[in-house]
């Protein structure tokens, strides 16, 4: 059993490394649609997918977001490896209540269809768009500064974590000379659990030195970049004000020279890719009203 | 002209653990000061402390005459740029390009700047390739690489490198080793290889196991009978 659970334990905190990690090396024509824009398609279309219980309605979601997975040449093997394990795990949490009443078949694959949904709406977004992308997008629509800064810091380290949990099974499995007991496996688990606890408590104090190190401003001050085939920089936003820039010190706050550049950009000048996305999600949406 | 005094310095760790025990020691302007000494004798903890993140438990440390009090840590962060030791931990934007630009874009550099900076870095340090790739997706040679690069793209006063070739290949450490040799600035480093202190270091300090400072000497009149009874060699 315990040798199950630590399987599982490895499994998943490889599936988890993976899951938010976004590809940037390969560019395509998804990656520059406004960061923005992508943002609201996708809350719309996870909207519809958990608004409904008509299969019609949902095949109408998964093909849509099958299009753009296609569109944005995204291997379909990696983006199913990156999704299926959601719609699986929601069936087998359902499988009491078929137990109880077998006509809840139908309402479990819908749930799980459903789940599917909108994980690959959520996967398609991660893979397109950079992670500072992301979080430029929720600051825009006024999500709370420190809440988008936590999300930032959970991310770059969320993957971290789950390696170090991954590297504290390996080492076990590596000095695994022979097979132990169920109590002892549990106590070894125990152990394992307090060393990757102190090591997690350590590297975050590192972190928070090398932030320091890097300049006091890093996370409450920040620029976003966005790249694009037109021009090779080129800067979106502007500096939002930290609390290391007060004069307090005696330096005075410096003017940012992009922020005229900024305040273009966020009126949301609309290029030709991103007029065909809100087309596409303007079209996906009114062919799930009319199914 | 002396960049960082370093005057009878103590540090204690949390939970009672001593860092660095009555450190002094002076680094001068341009000077290449390797910091030596076995596993565990404080010489990550000196750094730390001598690049003002740790502030000492006793004793005194001035960065450019200033000690790394909150007023003064803007321009000591400006002037001093320090790489850990594991990159993992120094590393956390989504690419390498975003590590490259971190401190030039709090420094508010015009974009002209940035992009001719970055060029011209990438290139030096060969990461041309790997520009759009997440740091934790990279090799821990390149890792080391970009590290160092986030740090030298600013062209800092004083550079400080934790054991700058621990953990890499032949290849990424020689690419190093030139770096750190053509490195203009005054350069700080630890390390364990006595063949990079004879390459690069003008001065070693050495360090015991009790965490304190036995000695500062020239690296012509090291002694390698010294060095074996540290545990360096």
């Amino acid at each position: 059993m315990h040798e199950l659970i630590e399987k599982t334990l490895k499994e998943a905190s490889s599936f988890f490394q993976n899951f938010l990690i976004h590809e940037y090396s390969e560019k395509t024509s998804l990656h520059l649609v406004d960061p923005r824009l992508k943002l609201i398609g996708t809350f719309l279309l996870i909207i519809l997918a958990i608004s409904t219980f008509l299969v019609e309605k949902i095949i109408v979601l998964i093909a849509s977001s099958l299009i753009l997975v296609s569109f944005s040449k995204i291997s379909l093997r990696k983006f199913i490896s990156r999704t299926w394990l959601f719609p699986v795990f929601s069936f087998i949490i359902m499988i009491p209540l078929i137990i109880a009443n077998l006509n809840n078949v139908t309402y479990s694959i819908i749930f799980a269809l459903r789940v599917f949904t909108a994980i690959s709406l959520i996967q398609l977004f991660i893979m397109t768009t950079k992670f500072n992308e992301i979080v430029f997008a929720l600051q825009y629509f006024r999500v709370p500064k420190a809440l988008t800064q936590m999300v930032w810091i959970t991310y770059r380290y969320i993957i971290l974590m789950f390696s170090e949990i991954l590297r504290i099974l390996l080492a076990r499995e590596a000095r695994r000379i022979k097979e132990s007991s169920h109590i002892e496996s549990i106590k070894k688990a125990g152990n394992s659990l307090g060393l990757f606890f102190i090591r997690t408590y350590e590297r975050a104090e590192r972190i928070n030195l090398a932030i320091m190190a890097r300049g006091e401003i890093t996370f409450s001050k920040k620029t976003f970049l966005r790249f694009d085939a037109e021009s090779n920089l080129k800067l979106e936003s502007e500096v939002v004000d930290g609390g290391a820039d007060e004069e307090a010190d005696g330096v005075s706050k410096l003017k940012s020279p992009y922020k005229s550049e900024r305040s273009k950009e966020l009126e949301f000048t609309l290029k030709k890719l991103d007029k065909i996305y809100l087309i596409y999600i303007v079209v996906t949406i009114l062919i799930w009203v009319m199914v | 002209m002396k960049v960082i005094e370093v005057k009878d310095v103590s540090y204690i760790y949390p939970d009672g653990s001593i860092g660095v025990k009555k450190a002094s020691l002076d680094v001068y302007e341009n000077e290449r000061l390797a910091i030596l000494g076995a596993n565990g004798s404080g010489k990550s903890t000196l750094l730390m402390i001598m690049a003002g993140l740790l502030k000492p438990t006793r004793g005194e440390v001035r960065i450019f005459g200033l000690t790394p009090e909150r007023k003064n840590l803007k321009i000591i962060r400006k002037k001093v740029g320090i790489v850990f030791q594991d990159p993992d931990d120094f590393l956390f934007n989504p690419t390498v390009r975003d590590e490259l630009l971190h401190v030039p874009l709090q420094l508010e550099w015009s974009k002209e700047k940035i992009e001719l900076r970055v060029s011209e870095i990438s290139k030096l340090f060969g990461l041309d390739d790997i520009l759009e790739k997440p740091p934790f997706r990279i090799s821990g040679g390149e890792k080391k690489k970009v590290a160092i690069a986030s740090v030298v793209i600013t062209n800092p006063d004083i550079l400080i490198i934790d054991e700058p070739t621990a953990n890499i290949d032949g290849k990424s450490r020689r690419e190093i080793i030139k770096i750190m040799k053509n490195y203009s600035g005054t350069l700080i480093f630890t390390t364990h290889e006595l063949e990079i202190v004879k390459e690069i270091a003008s001065r070693v300090v050495i360090m015991n196991l009790k965490k304190e400072v036995v000695l500062t000497s020239l690296v012509d009149t090291l002694r390698e009978d010294f060095l074996k009874e540290m545990g360096i060699i």
